[in-house]
């Protein structure tokens, strides 16, 4: 019999945000409140303990290295000496590091490698970096340094107070240890502690930790923590430092939390916080109006926080705080923004070019159930005819949750869905995480083979995450790499893989931060141990790097003998040096409008710190979004550079088909809108793959000179293309204020890539009147972009179809620019010269392409222009009547004007593989006169 | 229906020869006499004639492009219907969308003479592999579909047969109600017991305690897990926490399930526990006991002929065959569960509810929709549609969960067959890519 329940009143509700309370805040961290006590104490100081000893300089012959000792005074009998270093990476990037001497037998840190961590910048900084020379070293005064690099730069270093400048064309741009928050605590043990104090420092939590889930750290070292302030001199923003789910331009944190950097599963985060996230970028640019800007690579992988003080005249002052390691520093200074990404991507590298199918529509869900469900989603994207290019499988593929093994039952043939989804270009990527269910081959082999993450009393680590007790791999070791390359080695017996002929298959690499569900903070003890006997406090920001570094080294020799080698990776957690073998995504949104709204500064941010191969969640994962929401995410999303839709396994189904019309025909636009700008989008990876520039540009990159553009954050360029988007961020707006950066250029209306009546002159910012179907676009004067205004059902069938181009002309003398960057989309033979970049110029008296072939082995260019659009033509060049255009001086074709103002010319099918030209012939003046 | 075309063609007999355009269509694809040609859907737009199919969109309809996707524009808002028409000499003529013309895929299924890869002809004609598997294909369908008929034959008289058993049964009944009816002593009905009154109370009483000190406890489990459900940390796998939160959940989402009825269900299952009270034993004659007897003989006679009229009555699809389905009971192991499948009862999934079995699909009674299930947790409750298809017996082929919560099972029967014509076999016949 059934009970009346009277207890109906209790009404269930779920519990979502941020437990905020797993997670360390300043004051909870040791270093952290040690570092923030002893920079507030230290202002008050009269004299400083830091000093560099004028008598111990040394330079290296060929003066690329600079050696100083710096003194640090505890008392009037004892002094701790540190080494400093400096030197110059790819001629004018100053590098500065300062290390303690430590002995090699320290007290009760066991087998513990001694010395410092200094390998982080071993991780980061490319092969290819190179040692400049100081053009000259002034050591003539006593009390300080002069140094000349570079072609603009100079820098002073004066010995006490210990203070650093850094001089662009002789101006000012940045002081190191300019508030004396230099620190850096030297080793100690408990016993002697108090003789190695300074008077005004606090001993937090020195040698144990008091938050309660991490309070079993050992902390074999001690105190071992470093801090050291920068002020920017005179700029006012700085970006960068990510992930965080926040603003653009970095908030001041003087009354509130530092951001952190320290790589976790934040589970159900929160918009505008500065609380830790998945990844960790140590790059903040700082950027000024005189064509200037200043970069900061902070070569540490521990535990990190950042203040940011904006509250003086001078500038940004900055306070970086890292546990443990060396002090390892890089400064760049540039004319602008750009050319800091370049100079950083050639320190720690640049994003791969990927293969087209990467830049192409993901559909992802945790989880598509089984084979069967997979093809019906595949099949109905071509009912529905919606473009799309790879499918994802999350968890759930796998036999309780064993990675490199199918649940049979739901995915009994994978071999044969893998052939299917190839039919038609078609890719799949799988989910391989960092933990090993303990207890199967996988897990076996890594223990047998010495390959596991071992606990502080050096055994194998067996810790919980999604199946439960794992194991973890030390990716540290190279020889994960090697099991890994085995794992997905090429090979008929490879079922795992497909056999050896499956080359559509890519990876994706979750929970590598790691993510540990019984660990403090959701990941490692910070005295678990890892190959080369390094505390993992040391590396922990870099593990997760390390992960999929050794799978993209195991995809690339798995793709190396196949027509389709270019290898896809996708990294939750992630470093500076990512950039090189992964792709990120922002993690575990939710479906909120506020959610939708930060993914641009998140992903913009993600591309000003050198990884702009990056995207958010379409559609938002945890929950279920309105299909308004959905709608708009979809107008958002298909302008991050990886552009995929994901949801949660207990949200509801969400393919574009779902929502009905009119949403599904307005998601089909917004993907087809993503594919026809293709060739613009490939061009513009290109483009960031030799020059890293952002992917998702910020307003000021191109016009730093306008303070107004410093902190726009929803509007941006889709990289340097010319192409303006606004996307319409919240519920039921029936306008929106769109700023326009530069008040002496013209914007050309081109919402959802059509040609309109509006463009804007001469104003700062317009009002503009949205439906739900648009996605506000401008073009800005001066540009050119290419296009595929054909639909097919993914990017590889769209291959030989003809381009479009669009021609926006500039303000003052009506010309325009672009570039096309061709190759075979899937191979590296473009590094042998098999691609071509075709440039395009225009103005009053018509439009040539010229083609640039790479060098080396010639690539065919096989497609043809269709069509060729310039907009405002008739405003433009009003003086004449157009009477005909001529293609390659002898070919008069047809044309017509649209709107009364657009040109549209149809091209003979022009092969794009010769250079060809445009002409307009307009009515002379005199035959008008006659015609009178 | 499109097969008549070619006969069509063959009549008009025209001289066209426009790639991508229907025989029937040729016709249309003949120059004006000042070589023009004027677009089919917008005749005010005329165009050279060699402007047909020369890959460049002029005409807004596309009926100058009908060998090329030239107009297959990606701005169009809805999807395309435009399509080119593929000869397949040696099987069937087919018709293909044009995005999917000369895009290195060679779409066999619907052009097995490989002729949507015109430009490249990188796909060799297949039409007598395709026709090969077509021709066993039919010869399986047609051979299975025989059998089925067959059951399907059984079917409906075995359904016959229960509804005759059905009547004969009411027949029976209403004839022994009558019979005992007239021996009635008209006394019977004052059954009226006073005594029983304070011992009613006791009871109730006892029991409304009784149930209060259950809702009370319940109560204060109920506040215990749901502080443990909102305040766990989702990040500690520890797999009894999360279990027994899942259970709890659903649990919880149970008792909303049942909120909608509850006060009825319960209020009628006091008062049937006052009636018990009404009718138990007491001090009564025996003579009152026995009219009792009969009285009650009586309304169960009443009570059964109600139940199987009521059967008799119930919808079982148009020629009634379903009635012949009532017993069958299908359970499966499909993907990590068990499925239990009583076709016009219920669906289970382990031992949670899919759906009950509602009502057939208005247009297709070979659609079944079963709701109210029970509910998922943060979402709806779970429903689910069977599909039968044509099949010698009762086999589940697949399940999928196409929206959260919302199951699609697909099944064979024979009550799905029917005589097959052509058109039923070309539309199931499905190329296997992977013979060719």
């Amino acid at each position: 019999m059934k009970v009346v329940v009277a207890f109906l009143a209790l009404y269930v509700t779920i519990a979502l945000g941020v437990k905020e309370e797993l997670f360390k805040k300043c004051h909870e961290n040791g270093f952290c409140h040690r570092n923030r006590h002893y920079g507030s104490h230290i202002l008050e100081a009269h004299d400083w303990p830091y000093r560099i000893n004028s008598t111990s300089l040394k330079t290296s012959a060929e003066t690329s290295h600079i050696w100083l000792e710096i003194l640090k005074t505890i008392s009037h009998d004892k002094e701790i000496v540190l080494d400093l270093q400096l030197s110059l990476l790819n001629d004018d990037n100053l590098r500065v590091q300062v290390n303690e001497r430590r002995s090699n037998d320290l007290k009760g840190v066991g087998s513990l490698t001694t010395h410092r961590f200094n390998g982080t910048g071993n991780w980061v900084l490319v092969d290819s970096v190179t040692e400049g020379k100081f053009k000259s070293i002034d050591a003539s005064l006593k009390e300080k340094l002069g140094l000349k690099y570079g072609k603009y730069h100079s820098a002073e270093l004066t010995y006490y107070p210990l203070t650093l400048k850094v001089y662009y064309k002789n101006q000012l741009q940045m002081t190191v240890n300019d508030k004396k928050f230099f620190n850096l605590e030297h080793y100690r043990t408990m016993e002697d502690n108090d003789m190695n104090m300074l008077p005004f420092e606090l001993d937090f939590d020195m040698f144990k930790d008091s938050f309660k889930d991490s309070s079993k750290d050992t902390i074999p070292f001690g105190p071992e923590s470093i801090g050291l302030d920068f002020t920017f001199n005179g700029y006012q923003h700085v970006y960068g430092i990510p992930e965080h789910a926040d603003s653009l331009s970095l908030r001041d944190t003087t009354n509130s939390e530092p951001y952190r950097l320290f790589n976790i599963d934040l589970f159900e985060y929160e918009v505008g916080s500065t609380m830790p996230m998945y990844g960790a970028i140590p790059f903040l640019l700082a950027v000024k109006p005189t064509k200037v800007a200043s970069g900061l690579f902070w070569l540490n992988s521990g535990d990190t926080f950042v203040d940011i003080d904006k509250t003086h005249l001078k500038g940004v002052s900055t306070h970086w705080m890292s546990e443990n390691g060396i002090i390892d520093f890089i400064i760049l200074v540039k004319e602008s923004p750009e050319a800091i990404n370049k100079a950083y991507g050639e320190l720690s590298g640049f994003t791969p070019l990927p293969q087209l199918f990467a830049l192409g529509y993901h559909q992802c869900r945790w989880n598509y159930n089984d084979q069967e469900d997979v093809l019906q989603v595949h099949e109905n994207m071509d009912k529905y005819q919606i473009p799309y290019d790879t499918i994802w499988l999350d968890i759930e593929y796998a036999d309780s949750k064993k990675y490199f093994t199918w649940n049979k039952k739901t995915f009994p043939d994978p071999r044969k869905m893998m052939l299917e989804l190839d039919r038609t270009g078609r890719n799949l990527v799988i989910i391989v995480d960092p933990h090993f269910k303990t207890g199967y081959f996988v897990s076996n082999e890594l223990m047998k083979q010495d390959l596991c993450v071992k606990d502080n009393e050096n055994k194998i680590l067996k810790a919980h995450c999604w199946p439960g007790e794992s194991v973890y791999i030390d990716s540290l070791n190279p020889k994960a790499t090697e099991y890994l390359t085995s794992k997905y080695q090429m090979s008929s017996k490879n079922t795992f893989m497909g056999g050896d002929d499956i080359t559509n298959v890519h990876l994706w690499n979750d929970m590598n931060e790691p993510s540990v569900f019984d660990g403090p903070e959701t990941t490692f003890f910070k005295d678990t141990i890892h190959y080369g006997r390094w505390e993992h406090r040391s590396i922990h920001n870099m593990y997760g790097m390390s992960y999929h570094n050794a799978t993209f080294h195991a995809l690339t020799n798995r793709l190396a003998q196949s027509s389709r080698n270019r290898p896809f990776v996708l990294t939750r957690s992630f470093f500076a040096g990512s950039q090189r073998t992964a792709a990120m995504w922002t993690g575990d949104n939710m479906s909120k409008w506020e959610y939708l709204k930060a993914s641009i500064p998140m992903n913009m941010n993600q591309g000003i710190a050198g990884m702009p191969f990056s995207g958010s969640d379409v559609g938002g994962f945890f929950g279920n979004p309105s299909k308004e929401l959905l709608t708009r995410w979809y107008q958002t999303g298909i302008w991050y550079a990886f552009f995929r839709a994901h949801a949660h396994i207990d949200s509801r189904r969400r393919e574009p088909w779902i929502a009905g019309e009119p949403y599904t025909s307005i998601i089909r636009n917004a993907i087809r809108l993503r594919y026809r700008l293709l060739p613009t989008i490939y061009t513009t990876m290109q483009r960031t793959s030799v020059e890293g520039v952002p992917f998702m540009r910020p307003l000021f990159y191109s016009y730093p000179g306008n303070l107004d553009t410093y902190e726009i954050e929803n509007e941006f360029y889709l990289g340097n293309s010319g192409l303006l988007i606004a996307p319409v961020l919240e519920e039921g707006v029936k306008e929106i204020i769109i700023v326009l950066p530069n008040v002496k250029e013209i914007y050309y209306d081109y919402t959802n890539g059509k040609m309109s009546l509006e463009s804007y002159y001469g104003k700062s910012q317009i009002i503009k009147q949205v439906t739900l179907e648009d996605i506000p676009m401008f073009l800005e004067g001066g540009s050119i972009i290419t296009e595929k205004q054909r639909y097919r059902r993914s990017s590889k069938l769209m291959i030989n179809d003809p381009y479009t181009l669009i021609i926006a002309p500039n303000h003052d003398q009506g010309k325009a620019s672009g570039q096309l960057y061709i190759d075979d989309y899937e191979t590296y033979d473009y590094q042998n010269g098999k691609s071509a970049m075709i440039e395009f110029e225009a103005s009053d008296k018509g439009i040539s392409s010229t083609l640039i072939r790479g060098e080396g082995e010639e690539f065919k260019v096989t497609n043809h222009v269709e069509k060729v659009i310039v907009l405002n033509f008739t405003k433009q060049y009003d003086a004449k009547p157009l009477k005909q255009v001529v293609v390659n001086k002898q070919q008069v074709v047809e044309f017509e004007i649209v709107h009364n103002n657009h040109l549209v010319i149809k091209m003979p099918n022009t092969p794009m593989s010769q250079n060809w030209t445009i002409e307009y012939e307009y009515v002379e003046s005199s035959s008008l006169h006659d015609e009178l | 229906m499109k097969y008549t075309l070619v006969v069509l063609a063959a009549i008009t007999g025209v001289c066209a020869n426009v790639i991508g355009a229907p025989p029937a269509d040729q016709h249309l694809y003949v120059p004006l006499e000042d070589g023009k040609w004027r677009c089919l859907g917008n005749p005010d737009v005329v165009i050279d004639y060699g402007q047909i199919n020369d890959d460049q969109c002029d005409c807004p309809d596309g009926s100058d492009e009908p060998g090329t996707n030239a107009c297959s524009r990606s701005g169009n808002g809805g999807t395309s219907a435009d399509l080119f028409y593929c000869h397949n000499e040696g099987h069937f003529p087919g018709f293909i969308e044009r995005f999917k013309l000369n895009d290195g895929v060679c779409d066999y299924d619907k052009c097995c003479d490989g002729s949507d890869e015109y430009k490249s002809g990188a796909c060799p004609n297949k039409c007598k592999e395709i026709h090969q598997q077509f021709v066993s294909f039919s010869k399986r369908l047609r051979r299975d579909s025989a059998v089925a008929l067959v059951q399907r034959d059984r079917l409906i008289k075995e359904a016959r047969a229960i509804r005759e058993k059905l009547e004969h049964k009411i027949d029976k009944l209403k004839h022994h109600q009558k019979v005992n009816g007239d021996g009635d002593n008209g006394e019977a009905k004052d059954t009226n017991d006073d005594n029983g009154d304070g011992v009613r109370d006791d009871v109730m009483n006892k029991i409304v305690r009784s149930v209060d000190a259950v809702e009370a406890k319940i109560a204060l489990l109920e506040s215990i897990m749901t502080k443990m459900m909102d305040n766990y940390n989702p990040n500690f796998n520890d797999g009894a926490v999360k279990e027994a939160i899942k259970d709890f959940q659903n649990y919880m989402s149970e008792q909303y399930n049942d909120d909608d009825d509850d006060d009825d269900e319960s209020s009628s299952q006091l008062s049937k526990l006052l009636q018990s009270l009404k009718l138990s034993p007491s001090s009564s004659s025996s003579k009152v006991n026995e009219a009792n007897e009969v009285n009650k003989q009586i309304k169960q006679y009443q009570t059964d002929i109600d139940i199987f009229t009521q059967e008799l009555n119930r919808y079982y699809g148009k020629d009634d065959i379903y009635r012949a389905l009532n017993d069958i009971k299908i359970s499966t192991d499909y993907g990590d569960y068990k499925y239990k499948i009583a076709l016009l009862d219920s669906i289970h999934q382990d031992k949670v509810l899919v759906g009950k079995f509602a009502n057939f699909d208005e247009h297709d009674e070979s659609i079944l929709y079963y709701t109210n299930g029970s509910k998922c947790w943060n979402g709806p409750h779970r429903s689910a549609r069977i599909i039968l298809v044509c099949g010698k017996t009762h086999e589940i082929i697949s399940i999928s969960e196409p929206e959260k919560c919302e199951y699609t099972i697909e099944m064979t029967s024979p009550i799905a067959c029917h005589e097959l014509t052509e058109e039923d076999i070309i539309n199931r016949f499905k190329v296997d890519f992977s013979q060719l």
